[in-house]
Parts: structure tokens; C-alpha cells; sequence
């Protein structure tokens, strides 16, 4: 997500409670922005569907969501690149691109500092615990104490 | 030291039926929803305003469970004896319209409360919680 002019983040985390209607607005913005974030969105426009000046977008968004709208980005892409590594054979570039990033070494470094591992290790390393490619992938979303009280997994 | 919960799961009876309650009522959205070649079905949901906690929703008659724990199951859902926690909001009366306009069931009103104002809602699957609006948010 860009932004032109670099809001000042709210010193809190605590996430409150808002009334109805605010709280309305703010998830019809974060689903904008969960709709949109594989392209460039500046912060002016995810405000304007909360019909809020940036700043207090940016403040009031991370207050009820516990994250700023550029985190939450960041986490739907980072996400959506996770995915798609563990579900089919693009390449990581391929993926960096899909996922709304512009530059490789963005994408990677933003992936490893959230995962600790580059996306080419990610996938390797998925694959190598699930047993190939393709069939057990969607097991990686799922805590292991689960898989094995459900699955009979080790 | 534990800092938070992340995930926590509710047995219901229908997962498809459980996934629209929650998303197209309640107003959640969905956080997994992978399904295993022997049929299970990892369907997670979660409150906006809460993104690092998922709901798992799990069907009671899946192939984790066997017949007689599932029966089991399915009659304490009848009887509204399991629990699924405490919905916050920052209106109860009008988020009870609101539900109630949508089909939600209630087995109590909104009442005043030392607390707050606390109305009791079911789940389409019997899972019963409070929705709660805490004095001084």
C-alpha cells in the first residue's frame, strides 16, 4: 500500500470498540482494501471508502483492527504468496508480481521477516514435511496437535 | 507468560450452514476453509476487529469423531448446553435488532447488567453466547 505522505501511526495498539456506524465504515474499507490488494493502493483511497481523512483512517483502522491498514496489506499478500508457493509451480517472481508487490527483493525480504524463511525456502521446506507436491499442501494451515487428533497424522 | 488465544473451536452441525450463519449474519469472515481427501474439512471464521483469532468450526459427525461421541454431541447442541463464548459489542440493542431482523435466534433480550447490557444468542447449530456491551468502552 503506498502513501503519499506518511501518516504518524498511533502510538496505541489497544484495540477499542467503535459504535456501529464508524465500525461499518472501517470494514468496508478493509474489505476495499482485502479486494484490492494485489494492486497499488494509496492510503487517500481506502480512506475515502470510510469517508475519513487518511489520518484518522489510519488511526481509527488500527485501533479496531489492531494492525495498520499497510500491515493488513501486507498480511493478505504475504498470505495470498504463501498459497499460491504451496499450491501450484509459479516461480517466485511470477508470485511477487501476482500478489501486488513490484520489486523481487521487497517481496522477499517483507516474506522472510514475517515467515523467517525465503519463499523458495518456504515452499521447500512445506513440501518436504507435507509429502509432495500437490497433495497434502493444504495441511500446512492446519495447527499439527489438530492433524493428528483428526487426521491421525503424526 | 500466554499472551493471547488464537485459535478456539465450536462443534456444529452443518459446516456450509455454520459458514453462512457466521459471515452472512454475524458478519465474520472466513479465515481457512481446506478440505482433506477423507473429508474433513478445516473451516475456520473470526470477528473482523479480531484477526489473529480463528474459530474453528467442526462438524460433529466428521471422520474425527465416532458415531456414539457424535450423538453424544448433537444432543447437548439440542439442549443448548454448550457454550461458545462472549460477542462484544458496542451496541446490543441495536446489533439485537439488527439480528433478530436477520433470523438470529435469542433466548434472552437485552437486559441491563452491573456490568453492561447482555442479551443470549444461538448459533444456527445450538452453540449459545452472550452478546455483550461492556460498561465503559
Amino acid at each position: 500500500m503506498r502513501s503519499r505522505r506518511a501518516p504518524q501511526i498511533a502510538a496505541t495498539r489497544s484495540v477499542r470498540l467503535f459504535d456501529p456506524g464508524t465500525f461499518a465504515r472501517l470494514c468496508h474499507a478493509r474489505d476495499y482494501l482485502a479486494a484490492h490488494y494485489a494492486r497499488p493502493v494509496f492510503l487517500e483511497e481506502a480512506a475515502r471508502q470510510a469517508c475519513l481523512s487518511p489520518f484518522y483512517f489510519n488511526r481509527l483502522f488500527t485501533q479496531a483492527f489492531s494492525e495498520t491498514p499497510h500491515e493488513f496489506i501486507t498480511r493478505q499478500r504475504i498470505g495470498q504468496a504463501k498459497k499460491l508457493l504451496l499450491a501450484g509451480n509459479h516461480s517466485v517472481t511470477e508470485i511477487c508480481f501476482e500478489v501486488g508487490y513490484e520489486s523481487l527483493g521487497s517481496f522477499s525480504t517483507r516474506f522472510h521477516s514475517l515467515t523467517g524463511l525465503s519463499p523458495a525456502a518456504f515452499r521447500g521446506e512445506a513440501r518436504r514435511i507435507f509429502g509432495g507436491f500437490g497433495a497434502r499442501w493444504p495441511l500446512y494451515y492446519i495447527p499439527a496437535c489438530f492433524q493428528r487428533a483428526f487426521l491421525g497424522e503424526r | 507468560m500466554i499472551q493471547r488465544l488464537s485459535y478456539t473451536q465450536l462443534y456444529v452441525l452443518d459446516q456450509d450452514a455454520a459458514r453462512d450463519f457466521y459471515v452472512d449474519k454475524l458478519g465474520f469472515e472466513v479465515r481457512a476453509d481446506n478440505r482433506m481427501d477423507n473429508g474433513f474439512r478445516w473451516l475456520t471464521v473470526g470477528p473482523k476487529g479480531q484477526p489473529e483469532l480463528q474459530i474453528i468450526l467442526m462438524k460433529i459427525d466428521g471422520p474425527n469423531l465416532d458415531k456414539d461421541t457424535a450423538a453424544s454431541l448433537r444432543q447437548l447442541l439440542d439442549k443448548g448446553i454448550l457454550c461458545g463464548g462472549v460477542l462484544e459489542t458496542s451496541d446490543c440493542r441495536r446489533d439485537y435488532d439488527d439480528l433478530k431482523a436477520k433470523g438470529v435466534e435469542f433466548s434472552a433480550p437485552p437486559v441491563e447488567r452491573f456490568y453492561g447490557i447482555e442479551a443470549v444468542m444461538k448459533d444456527n447449530s445450538g452453540n449459545w453466547f452472550s452478546l455483550t456491551e461492556r460498561k465503559g468502552n
